[in-house]
Protein backbone atom coordinates (compact mmCIF):
# COMPACT_ATOMS: atom_id res chain seq x y z
CA UNK A 1 0.00 0.00 0.00
CA UNK A 2 2.69 2.32 0.58
CA UNK A 3 4.60 1.74 -2.61
CA UNK A 4 0.64 2.32 -4.08
CA UNK A 5 0.77 5.88 -2.65
CA UNK A 6 4.69 7.38 -3.53
CA UNK A 7 3.74 7.52 -7.17
CA UNK A 8 4.40 10.41 -9.71
CA UNK A 9 2.70 13.42 -8.22
CA UNK A 10 1.92 14.86 -11.62
CA UNK A 11 0.36 11.84 -12.88
CA UNK A 12 -2.96 12.63 -10.47
CA UNK A 13 -3.44 16.34 -10.83
CA UNK A 14 -6.64 18.02 -9.79
CA UNK A 15 -7.92 19.62 -12.98
CA UNK A 16 -10.91 21.65 -13.57
CA UNK A 17 -13.37 18.86 -13.39
CA UNK A 18 -11.97 17.65 -9.81
CA UNK A 19 -11.80 21.20 -8.67
CA UNK A 20 -15.93 21.31 -9.37
CA UNK A 21 -16.36 18.30 -7.88
CA UNK A 22 -14.36 18.90 -4.97
CA UNK A 23 -16.38 22.50 -4.93
CA UNK A 24 -19.54 20.46 -5.24
CA UNK A 25 -18.81 18.41 -1.95
CA UNK A 26 -17.20 21.03 0.09
CA UNK A 27 -20.62 23.06 -0.73
CA UNK A 28 -23.18 20.01 -0.03
CA UNK A 29 -20.65 19.23 2.80
CA UNK A 30 -21.34 22.60 4.49
CA UNK A 31 -24.63 21.87 3.62
CA UNK A 32 -24.90 18.72 5.59
CA UNK A 33 -23.20 20.26 9.00
CA UNK A 34 -25.12 23.37 8.71
CA UNK A 35 -28.70 21.78 8.54
CA UNK A 36 -27.51 18.83 11.45
CA UNK A 37 -26.38 21.86 13.44
CA UNK A 38 -29.84 23.44 13.59
CA UNK A 39 -31.40 19.95 13.91
CA UNK A 40 -29.36 19.67 16.98
CA UNK A 41 -30.04 22.81 18.41
CA UNK A 42 -33.89 22.47 17.98
CA UNK A 43 -33.65 19.13 19.51
CA UNK A 44 -32.09 20.77 22.55
CA UNK A 45 -35.00 23.10 22.66
CA UNK A 46 -37.48 20.93 22.46
CA UNK A 47 -35.66 18.66 24.91
CA UNK A 48 -35.37 21.43 27.70
CA UNK A 49 -39.38 22.76 27.01
CA UNK A 50 -40.34 18.98 27.60
CA UNK A 51 -38.76 18.71 30.94
CA UNK A 52 -39.88 22.22 31.61
CA UNK A 53 -43.50 21.39 31.45
CA UNK A 54 -43.57 17.83 32.57
CA UNK A 55 -40.23 17.26 35.05
CA UNK A 56 -41.59 13.68 34.85
CA UNK A 57 -39.02 11.14 36.53
CA UNK A 58 -37.46 9.99 33.38
CA UNK A 59 -35.99 13.13 32.97
CA UNK A 60 -32.79 12.63 33.98
CA UNK A 61 -32.24 9.65 31.82
CA UNK A 62 -33.52 11.80 28.67
CA UNK A 63 -31.26 14.37 29.43
CA UNK A 64 -28.65 12.34 29.79
CA UNK A 65 -29.17 10.51 26.47
CA UNK A 66 -29.47 13.73 24.53
CA UNK A 67 -26.15 15.03 26.29
CA UNK A 68 -24.03 12.10 24.39
CA UNK A 69 -26.15 12.15 21.36
CA UNK A 70 -25.48 15.83 21.28
CA UNK A 71 -21.61 15.49 22.19
CA UNK A 72 -21.48 13.11 19.40
CA UNK A 73 -24.00 14.81 16.91
CA UNK A 74 -21.79 18.33 17.52
CA UNK A 75 -18.50 16.83 16.90
CA UNK A 76 -19.49 15.02 14.01
CA UNK A 77 -21.18 18.06 12.89
CA UNK A 78 -18.45 20.91 13.61
CA UNK A 79 -16.20 18.10 11.78
CA UNK A 80 -17.42 18.17 8.69
CA UNK A 81 -18.02 21.40 8.77
CA UNK A 82 -14.11 22.55 9.36
CA UNK A 83 -13.73 19.88 6.62
CA UNK A 84 -16.01 21.46 4.17
CA UNK A 85 -14.69 24.97 5.20
CA UNK A 86 -11.12 24.00 4.85
CA UNK A 87 -11.45 22.38 1.31
CA UNK A 88 -13.80 25.25 -0.09
CA UNK A 89 -10.49 28.09 1.36
CA UNK A 90 -7.78 25.63 -0.15
CA UNK A 91 -9.51 25.80 -3.53
CA UNK A 92 -10.55 29.30 -3.46
CA UNK A 93 -6.70 30.39 -2.64
CA UNK A 94 -5.16 27.79 -4.37
CA UNK A 95 -3.60 27.03 -0.58
CA UNK A 96 -2.58 23.43 -0.55
CA UNK A 97 -1.99 23.54 3.32
CA UNK A 98 -5.62 24.09 3.86
CA UNK A 99 -6.65 22.00 1.26
CA UNK A 100 -4.39 18.93 3.04
CA UNK A 101 -6.01 20.29 6.72
CA UNK A 102 -9.52 20.20 4.85
CA UNK A 103 -8.82 16.22 3.52
CA UNK A 104 -7.16 15.65 6.85
CA UNK A 105 -10.48 16.48 8.40
CA UNK A 106 -12.97 14.65 6.28
CA UNK A 107 -10.38 11.50 7.11
CA UNK A 108 -11.49 12.02 11.03
CA UNK A 109 -15.46 12.75 10.01
CA UNK A 110 -15.60 9.40 7.93
CA UNK A 111 -13.52 7.58 11.16
CA UNK A 112 -15.84 9.10 13.87
CA UNK A 113 -18.36 8.16 11.48
CA UNK A 114 -16.84 4.60 11.13
CA UNK A 115 -16.70 4.08 14.41
CA UNK A 116 -20.62 4.78 15.21
CA UNK A 117 -21.49 2.67 12.69
CA UNK A 118 -19.40 -0.54 14.07
CA UNK A 119 -21.09 0.64 17.41
CA UNK A 120 -24.52 1.00 15.93
CA UNK A 121 -24.42 -2.27 14.26
CA UNK A 122 -23.20 -4.25 17.48
CA UNK A 123 -26.18 -2.30 19.91
CA UNK A 124 -28.42 -3.64 16.76
CA UNK A 125 -26.80 -6.92 16.74
CA UNK A 126 -27.38 -7.62 20.45
CA UNK A 127 -30.77 -5.84 20.36
CA UNK A 128 -31.77 -8.35 17.64
CA UNK A 129 -30.24 -10.98 19.60
CA UNK A 130 -32.47 -10.23 23.01
CA UNK A 131 -35.60 -9.79 21.19
CA UNK A 132 -35.32 -13.35 19.56
CA UNK A 133 -34.31 -15.04 23.25
CA UNK A 134 -37.76 -13.21 24.67
CA UNK A 135 -39.43 -13.67 21.58
CA UNK A 136 -38.19 -17.78 21.29
CA UNK A 137 -39.06 -18.74 24.45
CA UNK A 138 -43.22 -17.07 24.43
CA UNK A 139 -43.87 -18.21 20.37
CA UNK A 140 -41.77 -19.33 17.51
CA UNK A 141 -40.82 -17.83 14.56
CA UNK A 142 -42.35 -18.59 11.60
CA UNK B 1 0.31 15.95 -22.46
CA UNK B 2 2.44 16.26 -19.37
CA UNK B 3 3.27 20.02 -20.44
CA UNK B 4 -0.55 20.56 -20.10
CA UNK B 5 -1.11 19.03 -16.61
CA UNK B 6 1.85 20.89 -15.33
CA UNK B 7 -0.20 24.11 -17.05
CA UNK B 8 -3.10 22.70 -14.78
CA UNK B 9 -1.37 22.55 -11.70
CA UNK B 10 0.53 26.19 -12.37
CA UNK B 11 -3.12 27.27 -12.80
CA UNK B 12 -4.99 26.02 -9.69
CA UNK B 13 -2.01 25.50 -7.37
CA UNK B 14 -2.97 22.11 -6.05
CA UNK B 15 -2.02 18.82 -6.21
CA UNK B 16 -1.97 15.41 -5.40
CA UNK B 17 1.04 14.99 -2.62
CA UNK B 18 1.81 12.28 -1.16
CA UNK B 19 0.52 13.93 1.77
CA UNK B 20 -3.10 14.35 0.00
CA UNK B 21 -2.93 10.53 -1.64
CA UNK B 22 -2.61 9.13 1.86
CA UNK B 23 -5.52 11.70 3.32
CA UNK B 24 -7.19 10.44 0.54
CA UNK B 25 -6.66 6.50 0.98
CA UNK B 26 -7.54 6.64 4.44
CA UNK B 27 -10.70 8.50 3.33
CA UNK B 28 -11.79 5.92 1.45
CA UNK B 29 -11.11 2.77 3.61
CA UNK B 30 -13.35 4.23 6.33
CA UNK B 31 -15.83 4.86 3.53
CA UNK B 32 -15.51 1.80 2.14
CA UNK B 33 -15.73 -0.07 5.89
CA UNK B 34 -19.06 2.20 6.95
CA UNK B 35 -20.87 1.72 3.76
CA UNK B 36 -20.36 -2.28 4.03
CA UNK B 37 -21.64 -2.09 7.67
CA UNK B 38 -24.05 -0.30 6.41
CA UNK B 39 -25.16 -3.00 3.83
CA UNK B 40 -24.76 -5.28 6.35
CA UNK B 41 -26.84 -3.98 8.64
CA UNK B 42 -29.90 -3.62 5.75
CA UNK B 43 -29.33 -7.40 5.55
CA UNK B 44 -29.71 -8.26 8.96
CA UNK B 45 -32.62 -5.73 9.35
CA UNK B 46 -34.86 -7.85 6.45
CA UNK B 47 -33.31 -10.80 7.94
CA UNK B 48 -34.83 -9.86 11.43
CA UNK B 49 -38.03 -8.81 9.29
CA UNK B 50 -38.26 -11.92 8.12
CA UNK B 51 -37.73 -14.10 10.92
CA UNK B 52 -39.86 -11.96 13.55
CA UNK B 53 -42.49 -11.46 10.77
CA UNK B 54 -45.34 -12.81 12.58
CA UNK B 55 -44.34 -11.56 15.74
CA UNK B 56 -44.33 -7.70 13.78
CA UNK B 57 -47.67 -8.41 12.99
CA UNK B 58 -49.22 -9.21 15.78
CA UNK B 59 -48.01 -6.20 17.57
CA UNK B 60 -49.42 -4.07 14.20
CA UNK B 61 -52.90 -6.10 14.86
CA UNK B 62 -53.04 -4.98 18.26
CA UNK B 63 -51.18 -1.64 17.83
CA UNK B 64 -52.68 1.44 16.97
CA UNK B 65 -52.53 0.90 13.24
CA UNK B 66 -55.39 -1.80 13.90
CA UNK B 67 -58.18 0.77 12.92
CA UNK B 68 -56.22 1.14 9.23
CA UNK B 69 -57.03 -2.83 8.70
CA UNK B 70 -54.99 -4.62 6.43
CA UNK B 71 -54.26 -1.27 4.62
CA UNK B 72 -51.89 -0.41 7.43
CA UNK B 73 -49.72 -3.67 7.08
CA UNK B 74 -48.85 -2.23 3.57
CA UNK B 75 -48.42 0.67 4.78
CA UNK B 76 -45.74 -0.42 7.13
CA UNK B 77 -44.06 -3.15 4.51
CA UNK B 78 -43.87 0.04 2.04
CA UNK B 79 -42.49 2.41 4.59
CA UNK B 80 -39.69 0.12 5.48
CA UNK B 81 -39.22 -1.07 1.92
CA UNK B 82 -38.79 2.29 0.83
CA UNK B 83 -36.53 3.09 4.20
CA UNK B 84 -33.99 0.23 3.24
CA UNK B 85 -34.01 1.18 -0.86
CA UNK B 86 -32.93 5.02 0.55
CA UNK B 87 -30.13 4.02 2.39
CA UNK B 88 -28.88 1.54 0.43
CA UNK B 89 -29.02 3.99 -2.42
CA UNK B 90 -27.21 6.53 -0.22
CA UNK B 91 -24.23 4.60 0.94
CA UNK B 92 -23.74 2.63 -2.42
CA UNK B 93 -22.44 6.35 -3.23
CA UNK B 94 -20.17 6.38 -0.50
CA UNK B 95 -19.27 2.86 -1.48
CA UNK B 96 -18.77 3.83 -4.94
CA UNK B 97 -17.04 7.17 -3.88
CA UNK B 98 -14.16 4.86 -1.62
CA UNK B 99 -14.06 2.10 -5.19
CA UNK B 100 -13.05 5.27 -7.76
CA UNK B 101 -10.81 6.74 -5.34
CA UNK B 102 -8.55 3.72 -4.32
CA UNK B 103 -8.80 3.07 -8.16
CA UNK B 104 -8.30 6.59 -9.52
CA UNK B 105 -5.38 6.79 -7.25
CA UNK B 106 -3.35 3.74 -7.52
CA UNK B 107 -3.94 4.11 -11.63
CA UNK B 108 -3.25 7.26 -11.48
CA UNK B 109 -6.41 7.97 -13.03
CA UNK B 110 -7.79 11.58 -12.92
CA UNK B 111 -11.33 11.17 -14.50
CA UNK B 112 -11.76 8.16 -11.73
CA UNK B 113 -10.58 10.24 -8.79
CA UNK B 114 -12.86 13.03 -9.95
CA UNK B 115 -15.89 10.49 -10.55
CA UNK B 116 -15.01 9.71 -7.33
CA UNK B 117 -15.61 13.13 -5.80
CA UNK B 118 -18.56 13.46 -7.80
CA UNK B 119 -19.58 10.30 -6.42
CA UNK B 120 -19.07 11.81 -2.60
CA UNK B 121 -21.08 14.96 -3.30
CA UNK B 122 -23.96 13.04 -4.13
CA UNK B 123 -23.34 11.04 -1.33
CA UNK B 124 -23.82 14.58 0.50
CA UNK B 125 -26.72 15.65 -1.20
CA UNK B 126 -29.09 13.15 -0.36
CA UNK B 127 -27.83 13.48 3.11
CA UNK B 128 -28.62 16.77 3.09
CA UNK B 129 -32.08 16.28 2.21
CA UNK B 130 -32.66 13.86 4.22
CA UNK B 131 -31.34 15.92 7.41
CA UNK B 132 -33.27 18.59 6.03
CA UNK B 133 -36.84 16.77 5.70
CA UNK B 134 -35.95 15.72 9.57
CA UNK B 135 -35.21 19.27 10.40
CA UNK B 136 -38.62 20.07 9.06
CA UNK B 137 -40.23 16.70 11.10
CA UNK B 138 -38.78 17.85 14.05
CA UNK B 139 -40.05 21.69 14.13
CA UNK B 140 -43.39 20.48 13.00
CA UNK B 141 -43.67 17.82 15.80
CA UNK B 142 -42.47 20.98 18.13
CA UNK B 143 -45.21 23.33 16.71
CA UNK B 144 -47.94 20.02 16.80
CA UNK B 145 -47.27 19.66 20.67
Amino acid sequence: MQNELQGDLYEATLNEEGQGALTGVSQWAQIAAMVGLISLAINIVVLVIDIVRMATPGAASAVFGTLITTAISLLLNLTLLAAAQKIKSGLDHADQEQFLMGLGKLTTYFKILGILTIIAIIIFGLAAVVFAIFAGSSVKFS
Amino acid sequence: MNDNRNDQLDELGLHFDNDARRELFETSKWARLISIFVFIGCGLFVLFLVLAGSRILSFVETSVFASLGESAVVLIIAGVAVLLALVVATYYFLFNFSRQIKDGLIAENTPGINAGFSSLKIFFIITSVISGLSLIATIFQAFVK
